[in-house]
């Protein structure tokens, strides 16, 4: 593909030849229902066609096929939608399964430090005017240090108690988190205006919005970077070797509280930095963390528990079913769309498309 | 010794039931009357979340669906072919058992959090069909007519439906008592307690995951259309939500899950201090009630895994082991 | 013994001081009425409830200090506000706790069409009138409420308003208006809209090409807009929330999503945040807002520039309503010269505030036998240069409408 990047959006006119006998019927230019490809609908709308009398001219043809590119670039502009959407889920998903994979706990609370994140970028945006790609190391470490105090002083207690404790006390963490933002920051919705918020690619008469873009390239150097930690770093091997065996991680003299520390403070970390690239184009209010959490506990189990790159195929999965699904059948079910995949990953294939920890 | 102890617990059941048929005729209020009714029900729902989710151990986050289905099909009933919502209620609650079973069946193989995780997409499934799907109105809610008469479910005064719902709970209780001293109820602890010794046991775990899922779902949806005869307007996003699941487990594991009277305890403490919470500090302090509910969620998590009737019963072990001499007298009396 | 039997005296003489001091006031002696008011408060539709509260509380401190009721003796009005969370059944809660606890004699409430449901049947058992200033889902006059008044008007007019306006300018500009792509909202709000949209469209020779329900709450709308952008409406009418409506024309942006015209329906276009949120990507899109700062209607102006003054923003059209039903419901107490409830419902059923008197381009405040005002008039507004800027109906208009908008590249 030619790389033509141009950074004022281009409009592809389509220059239609407006005597064709197709054109003139207008029932055949749109589809009677939008949800019909254009191109498909004069197979839907056979009378039409059956009643012309002349012969197909070859202007027809012409525009028959421009509509059919037509066609072709929406739906390669829903997979891309569906890409870079992908990719937003595979950036909250991350750290999710990382925490999962390492300590086999299900960090209910997942979406609300999301949510946290986008806060704290919105403040670092309100009081030191930080653009949110600037702060989002700074909000990446204090992200890292929460996670740290909350697994030592929270998570922690439970480790030894059966899993609907560990259930009720994320869970109950993620409520508490959800009510204490609405009562200091109230329900207002914030965002940041970035002076790149409004840019777009256009390739090839694909559109591709910038700060989507850029999220989605977070998301894979992330997934990069935590890839090279985990398996060329002597922490990252610790992490690595706890989560495959905790005991004989033990014995190896391996201290394991300050691995699931660092591994917790790892996940949030990782939520730190979906945060901030969020609010480079979403906004962000106290209820924010819930449908990004339920898609990212999707993408895990899809992707298998653990797998980093799992977790971003998981996300890239989601979301191209997601946005094509949306665009060819109806925007309505974008969500009953996931959990059927959902369900049938955990009925057929529990492990995760790529076969990591079932438990 | 034992007929004593016996006797204490029974009368102390006795009281609580002659205070509770009494209660409307002391308090008049209708607002305080409201919040009683709101307590049973939660109690009764709660109860009903615990057959499958205490005793059982299959914790569910999805059972809002029931409720949900309940109330529809009861109203659809009514309201679309002029049937009484007694009789819709029974057959929606007959549904709802239906549909535990069937989709309960992928689910069988799912342990722990797995299971939680298809519960919470089953429920969010079952609401977006709701919501999109427009012979039930869909999104526009259905508005249930006043026309208050017995045999309509619907009462102009808030004194029947409080016996109603009483009645409900005194009858839900009683399902889970008799469960937990039959075959099920040993089966399904076992189940919770360790799935795969029970298999070992040569018990059958899908069949009797199924059978508590069907009573849990029936009896939820017969609580369902009590809503819908209470408020008197449904809508899938306020029914069928995750955050209603969430508190049906909440009231059952609070109290005390797998415990018979663990759900009403938990409704009693928290529905009231919830509404407190929510009519004292509307406002500037809006949302204090969710901080409640939340940290009680916490607190239960990392301390108190039994629930307020597991604290109690601790107390109470402490007591009388710290104090032998005195029990024994006191028992005697 | 004699201390038991002087400790009981006493206890009793207090006991009786306590309850002669309950029967001391005297009947008709009322120094305070009290309102209720069912908002969402907290929630996600808390901006709007905190809006009409703040609406209400200024229409009430303008009739306090201007001498109260007159015809009670200058009794000043009390709002007690119960927070509905946006949830039908905290909502009726709420009302009966206002209701029993708080004595209320008339309530105001409570903007979602889904909690006003549950207390309008509360209000309807206890007798106790409501005013609706916003909840504009046409079912809400069809149950044979008596106690139920809405000053607002309601989707249907709304929806028909939107029509007539695309008719006017069809006819004004020249240009042809044929086909419309609409999307909605999937509750009660965007839904009912969509329902009177494609009801009446055929009826003004209007053709629907796109009928696009979504969630409000979705991280992502792109999957919506491209099926919009496919059937390349000449109008897309929209009915959403702030915050969708903003994401709605982000990525109508980025993909690049024309029309002639965007007119939103109430909701999210019409609060000052949503400029606030998208700067100029906001221009040119209209919406049928209820009202408008700048409407050339002089006492509009004096309590919109009050509102400012007090709380830093202009009013929009949420809370210019519910100012409006505060004043209706003063207006018919002051008829009844009671507190009475019943005599409060019948001054409301014939009540006539005349337009001077209100701040909405409507022709005044009449209900009808259903409790709908039938006096409601529409007020469509485009943003122009950031700002709101009233362009229908052309006798209160401040600008023209510009159509057909520009599309994106050439912005």
């Amino acid at each position: 593909m030619l790389l033509l990047i141009s950074f004022s959006p281009c409009p592809h006119g389509l220059n239609v030849n407006k005597e064709s006998k197709f054109i003139k019927n207008k029932e055949w230019d749109r589809g009677n229902n939008a949800s019909v490809p254009s191109f498909l609908s004069f197979i839907v709308n056979k009378n039409n066609f059956e009643h012309r009398k002349d012969f197909l001219l070859e202007k027809d043809i012409i525009i028959y096929f421009k509509l059919l590119k037509k066609e072709m670039r929406e739906i390669l502009q829903a997979i891309v939608n569906g890409i870079l959407l992908g990719g937003i889920y595979s950036l909250i998903a991350i750290g999710l399964s990382l925490i999962w994979g390492v300590m086999r706990i299900i960090n209910w609370a997942h979406g609300a430090m999301v949510m946290l994140s986008m806060y704290i970028t919105f403040f670092a945006y309100s009081m030191f005017k930080l653009d949110p790609l600037l702060s989002l190391p700074l909000v990446a470490v204090i992200m890292f240090v929460i996670g740290y105090l909350l697994q030592m002083v929270l998570v922690e207690r439970t480790l030894n108690s059966p899993w609907i404790s560990r259930l009720c006390a994320t869970f109950g963490l993620m409520m508490l988190l959800e009510s204490l933002a609405l009562l200091v920051w109230s329900s207002n919705w914030r965002a940041i205006p970035v002076t790149y918020g409004t840019w777009t690619f256009c390739i090839g008469g694909i559109f591709i919005s910038f700060s989507r873009f850029v999220a989605f390239s977070i998301a894979l150097l992330m997934a990069l970077a935590l890839h090279l930690f985990l398996n060329h770093t002597e922490s990252g091997k610790a992490i690595k070797a706890t989560a495959q065996d905790r005991e004989a991680a033990a014995l190896m003299g391996i201290n394991i509280n300050n691995i699931y520390r660092i591994t917790f403070g790892l996940g949030l970390a990782a939520t730190g930095v979906a945060g901030a690239s969020l609010m480079t184009f979403y906004f962000v209010f106290p209820t924010v963390g819930f449908p990004f959490a339920l898609t990212a506990y999707i993408v895990c189990v899809l992707g298998g528990l653990g797998r980093l790159n799992g977790a971003v195929l998981g996300g890239l999965i989601i979301g191209i079913a997601q946005s094509v699904s949306a665009y060819l059948i109806s925007p309505e079910y974008k969500m009953v769309v996931s959990f059927v995949i959902f369900l049938a990953v955990l009925y057929f294939k529990p492990g995760g498309i790529f076969g990591g920890v079932s438990e | 010794m034992k007929n004593k102890f016996f006797s204490y617990k029974i009368f102390f059941i006795i009281l609580v039931l002659i205070i509770s048929f009494l209660l409307p005729i002391f308090i008049k209020n209708i607002y305080i009357l409201d919040i009683a009714i709101t307590v049973l029900l939660y109690a009764y729902l709660g109860n009903a979340w615990n057959i499958v989710g205490g005793y059982c151990g299959q914790v569910s986050l999805g059972h809002a669906a029931y409720y949900g289905i309940g109330a529809y099909v009861s109203t659809i009933l009514f309201l679309k072919f002029g049937i009484l919502p007694w009789i819709g209620m029974i057959v929606g609650a007959i549904l709802a058992g239906f549909l535990a079973i069937i989709s309960g069946y992928p689910s069988l193989r799912m342990k722990g959090p797995y299971f939680v995780f298809f519960t919470i997409g089953f429920a969010e499934t079952i609401r977006i069909l709701f919501l999109n799907w427009s012979w039930v109105e869909g999104s526009r809610g259905i508005i249930i007519p006043f026309q208050d008469n017995p045999l309509n479910f619907i009462f102009f005064s808030k004194i029947p439906y409080y016996y109603i719902i009483l009645t409900f709970l005194i009858f839900g209780m009683c399902i889970t008592y008799s469960i937990s001293r039959s075959k099920i109820g040993k089966y399904s602890i076992a189940i919770r307690e360790d799935e795969t010794m029970a298999e070992a046991l040569g018990i059958n775990t899908a069949l009797y995951k199924s059978y508590t899922f069907a009573i849990s779902a029936f009896l939820m949806a017969i609580g369902g259309t009590f809503y819908a005869q209470y408020v008197l307007f449904i809508h899938p996003n306020d029914l069928m939500s995750l955050n209603n699941s969430v508190i049906f487990m909440l009231i059952a594991v609070a109290g005390g899950k797998g415990t018979l009277f663990g759900p009403l305890i938990g409704s009693i403490v928290i529905m009231p201090l919830w509404e407190y919470f929510r009519s004292t500090f509307g406002g500037r302090f809006a949302g204090l009630g969710i901080v409640f509910a939340g940290s009680i969620i916490l607190i239960i998590g990392t301390a108190a895994p039994q629930g307020i009737l597991g604290i109690l019963t601790k107390i109470r072990t402490r007591y009388s082991l710290s104090s032998k001499s005195n029990s024994i007298v006191r028992e005697e009396r | 013994m004699k201390k038991i039997i002087f400790s009981i005296i006493l206890v009793l003489t207090l006991l009786l001081a306590v309850t002669f001091y309950g029967y001391g006031q005297k009947e008709g002696e009322v120094s305070v009425v009290k309102i209720g008011g069912v908002y969402p408060l907290t929630g996600p539709y808390a901006p709007m409830g905190i809006g009409d509260k703040q609406a209400i509380l200024l229409a009430v401190d303008e009739i306090n200090t201007n001498g109260g009721i007159k015809s009670l003796g200058g009794a000043k009005i009390e709002v007690i506000f119960a927070d509905s969370e946006g949830d039908p059944k905290v909502a009726m809660t709420a009302a009966e706790r206002l209701i029993s606890k708080d004595d209320v004699v008339a309530m105001l409430g409570s903007i979602l069409s889904g909690t006003t449901a549950t207390i309008a049947p509360v209000c309807e058992k206890y007798k106790t009138p409501l005013v609706n200033e916003g909840s504009t889902s046409i079912d809400l006059t069809q149950h044979g409420w008596k106690y139920f008044f809405r000053s607002t008007p309601h989707d249907g007019l709304y929806c028909e308003a939107m029509f007539n306006f695309l008719e006017e300018v069809a006819k004004k500009s020249g240009e042809k208006i044929k086909t419309i792509g609409i999307m909605y909202e999937n509750t009660l709000f965007g839904k009912t809209a969509g329902d009177v949209w494609k009801e009446k469209a055929p009826e003004h020779g209007f053709e629907i090409v796109a009928d696009i329900s979504y969630s409000a709450a979705s991280i992502d709308l792109s999957s919506e807009i491209l099926n919009l952008k496919k059937a390349s409406p000449d109008i897309i009418f929209l009915a959403s929330y702030t915050q969708d409506a903003v994401l709605i024309t982000k990525t109508m942006q980025t993909l690049n999503c024309n029309a002639k015209a965007v007119v939103g329906i109430d909701g999210g276009q019409i609060v000052p945040s949503y400029i606030e949120a998208i700067g100029p990507l906001a221009n040119y899109v209209s919406a049928e807002a209820r009202w408008s700062p700048d409407i050339k209607k002089p006492l509009a102006q004096k309590v919109n520039a009050e509102y400012y003054s007090k709380y830093g923003q202009n009013m929009d059209g949420h809370n210019s309503r519910a100012y409006t039903a505060a004043i209706v419901l003063y207006n018919a107490i002051e008829e009844a010269g009671s507190t009475d409830k019943e005599k409060i419902r019948e001054a409301l059923a014939n009540i006539y505030v005349p337009p001077e008197k209100i701040i909405m381009t409507w022709n005044g405040v009449k209900f009808d036998e259903t409790g709908q005002n039938i006096l409601g008039t529409p007020c469509i507004i485009q943003i122009q240069d950031q700002k709101f800027k009233t362009v229908f109906p052309y006798d209160i208009a401040s600008v023209d409408f510009i159509f057909p908008m520009p599309a994106w590249s050439e912005r």
